[in-house]
């Protein structure tokens, strides 16, 4: 069907809808019935995943192929900048939550339970002895022994590599922007290879940290009191973006392969780019304050 | 040491700061300047910058990181 250039796009008949509801159906029928131990319940969840999968590919390829096609408007370029930049919110919020807790649970909570402040009868009945520093394994030892993450090391070497792949998306950029091609490719190229990298060395250093102690390990795990649970969560989650970052890159490296973007259209790129700073910064953010300040 | 803290954070702030122009530029300028590209450079700069001085700081000791014996 044809489009005028001044009147939104409509598409017509789209399968892809349906296919995510069933998806979606099937994964939290899944959820659910794994929870309450019932068999079906990871075949469900699988099925859902795989459904879900196969609407991203398809769905996204239809909206790749109508970008590429030109039946975009000014009015469609908009609306997708307007989605990134709710999306973004949306994920700073996320994330300002776990950085909340962790702040709450060591400028606040572990100082009263010490007894700063009027808290004096907190600590002398409640918690005699505790002292609200931190790292802690908590009150009574409840987070059992480990020994807390160092600075050196991987996580060091992990944010040289994520502030590497910010440099070669920057480059990449520059070249888009250039036209040139090859560097672009490149460059790009190197970003989801460090980014994979750093997925890599992070497991690594979850399976040293998961490790008792005796074992060579830190001893660190989810349950390693308030500090392993907002270590967890925090970089747990930054790993699952920057996961996500690099199935994004991926994606934008073959568009670029095939020639999708100019020096003068190409939001997908620029919005991929901006996701993978963003990225990068939320772990600068994790080095320091978890390490640092 | 504090005073460091606060070089740290300051410079952390602008980092953010950069990242959030550039988003601004992304969905005002349409795809039509230079603007959210400038804003990135200056976001990695900065970070790169932050992260050497860093190590800088350390070896001056200037700054600690935390320590490495959980309290009881």
């Amino acid at each position: 069907m044809a489009h005028t250039s001044d009147r939104y796009y409509i598409p017509h008949g789209s399968p892809w809808p349906i296919v995510g509801t069933v998806a979606l159906l099937l994964l939290m029928f899944g959820v659910a019935s794994a929870l309450n131990g019932a068999a079906i319940g990871k075949f469900s969840m699988l099925a859902g995943a795989v459904v879900l999968l196969f609407m991203l590919f398809g769905w996204f390829g239809v909206v790749i192929k109508e970008s590429v096609d030109g039946i975009y408007n000014q009015q469609v370029d908009r609306s997708f900048r307007m989605g990134m930049a709710w999306f973004i919110a949306s994920e700073v919020m996320f994330f300002a939550a776990f950085f909340g807790a962790l702040f709450y649970a060591r400028q606040i909570v572990l100082p009263w339970l010490g007894g700063e402040s009027n808290n004096f009868f907190t600590n002398f009945l409640l918690w005699p002895g505790f002292e609200g520093t931190w790292p802690s394994n908590g009150p009574a030892e409840i987070g059992g022994e480990y020994k807390p993450m160092g600075p050196w090391g991987l996580p060091a070497i992990n944010t040289a590599i994520l502030l590497s792949s910010g440099v070669t998306i920057t480059i990449a950029h520059h070249a888009l922007k250039a036209g040139n091609r090859g560097m672009l490719i490149l460059f790009l190229g190197l970003t989801w290879a460090l980014g994979l990298l750093f997925v890599g060395l992070q497991a690594t250093e979850y399976a040293h940290a998961y490790h008792d102690i005796a074992d060579g390990g830190l001893g660190l795990t989810l349950g390693s009191g308030i500090y392993g649970s907002t270590f967890f969560m925090l970089t747990g989650f930054h790993g699952l973006h920057v996961t996500l970052g690099a199935t994004m890159l991926i994606v934008i490296w073959f568009r670029c392969l095939k020639g999708h973007f100019t020096p003068e259209n190409h939001f997908g790129f620029e919005g991929v780019a901006w996701y993978w700073h963003f990225v990068d910064v939320v772990w600068l953010g994790l080095f320091i304050f978890v390490y640092w300040l | 040491m504090v005073l460091t803290k606060i070089f740290v954070l300051v410079v952390f702030l602008g980092i953010v700061s950069s990242l959030g122009s550039a988003m601004f530029y992304l969905v005002r300028d349409e795809g039509n300047s230079d603007r959210t590209l400038k804003a990135l450079t200056w976001r990695i700069g900065l970070s790169v910058a932050l992260f050497a001085s860093l190590f800088v700081a350390y070896a001056l000791g200037l700054i600690q990181p935390h320590g490495i014996t959980p309290a009881g």
